[in-house]
């Protein structure tokens, strides 16, 4: 091919804004190592029994990683802040989404006078 | 720029231009089927509230050791189509078809060890509305069945997205092959590789939240037949 040997940021037809940068190989395979590493911290924490802090600590490990993903592979770090408005717009109403349903739920207990799926009362458990 | 093989769409002004509306699109998209994950996630979340040791036992059924290959496989494949991206924008036609070839290679390994997955949970009797058949505590079959209930939903469309995605990986290898492809265009190829990454951004949930709740139990704690 021509383009071969040119640089990055050389065919982009406007010359305003910063260039694209692209992922470099390096950066690439720390993501990567950083990636298996956290994959098997995944595996290692729950093998112990953390009480309380299984899940935490599980969905930490996992949110971390991808963020990795969304920044370096999805190029989300290199990209212009419309596009990062969309990204971040799509979390906030996964947000809440959780949110408004453990709103809900979470709180059915402390109401006891409503008929609730937690209440250990057989007369008001629901089911 | 007007002439027919302008990588550019009549519609647009720069190639960046293009580019940029290709990328806000796809995310558009993808924010669409992360609440379609998120739906799923959640009622995941309200049920294992509700039957929190039942979703351990019934975790403990599942070999964590095929969804951490799996888990592997579909890091690698991530890491192959980032490289296959950045081929394509160096124009790298070889290195575009070889790193898609690779990336198509560690996705379909993925869907074989689904499919010896979820062969042996038939085998076993964990598939609700077909056989399921719970022979461990009976206070824990309820919750064990919403387990596995949850667990193939999540998972069956979560392959069905791999199905989906490897085929359009054929179509961009088959176009890259015919070099539709250039440093001014490769929109596809790039944009195909954020629905790639998304597919593989689920599974590091899926991956610690169905396989490992029972990870800690002793060797048979569970609900073995």
């Amino acid at each position: 091919m021509a383009h071969e040997t040119t640089p990055h940021n050389e065919h982009l037809a406007n010359g305003q804004g910063h260039a694209h940068h692209s992922i470099s190989p390096a950066t690439c395979l720390l993501v990567f190592a950083a990636l298996v590493i956290g994959t098997v911290a995944t595996v290692w924490t729950a093998s112990m029994d953390l009480g309380v802090l299984n899940t935490p600590v599980a969905l930490s490990i996992a949110v971390a990683k991808a963020t990795l993903i969304i920044l370096y592979f999805m190029h989300v770090l290199y990209s212009k802040w419309l596009t990062r408005m969309v990204v971040i717009g799509s979390f906030f109403f996964l947000i809440v989404l959780f949110g408004l349903t453990f709103a809900d739920y979470l709180t059915r207990e402390k109401t006891p006078e409503i008929p609730s799926l937690y209440s250990s009362d057989p007369i008001l458990k629901q089911q | 720029m007007s002439n027919a093989h302008s990588p550019i769409a009549h519609h647009f002004y720069t190639v960046e231009q293009q580019k940029e509306a290709a990328t806000i699109g796809m995310w558009l998209f993808l924010a669409t089927e992360i609440l379609l994950f998120g739906a799923l996630f959640t009622a995941y979340a309200v049920y294992r509230q509700k039957f929190p040791d039942a979703f351990m036992v019934a975790s403990s059924r599942m070999d964590w050791k095929m969804g951490g290959l799996n888990t592997l496989f579909l890091i690698i494949s991530s890491v192959t189509m980032v490289f296959a991206v950045s081929a394509a924008e160096k124009g790298r036609r070889g290195g575009l078809l070889g790193f898609l070839a690779a990336t198509g290679f560690f996705g379909t390994l993925f869907l074989v060890v689904k499919y010896f997955e979820y062969k042996h949970h038939y085998h076993d009797q964990d598939v609700p509305g077909l056989n399921f058949h719970w022979a461990g505590a009976p206070e824990f079959a309820n919750g064990a069945q919403m387990f596995f209930f949850l667990y193939f939903f999540m998972t069956g469309l979560h392959a069905l997205h791999m199905v989906v995605g490897l085929g359009l990986l054929i179509w961009i290898f088959i176009t890259a092959y015919q070099g539709k492809y250039s440093p001014e265009y490769y929109n596809p190829v790039e944009m195909f590789g954020l629905y790639w990454h998304f597919v593989d951004l689920v599974w590091i949930f899926l991956f610690p939240l169905l396989y490992l709740l029972g990870a800690h139990l002793p060797p048979g704690g569970g609900g073995h037949h």
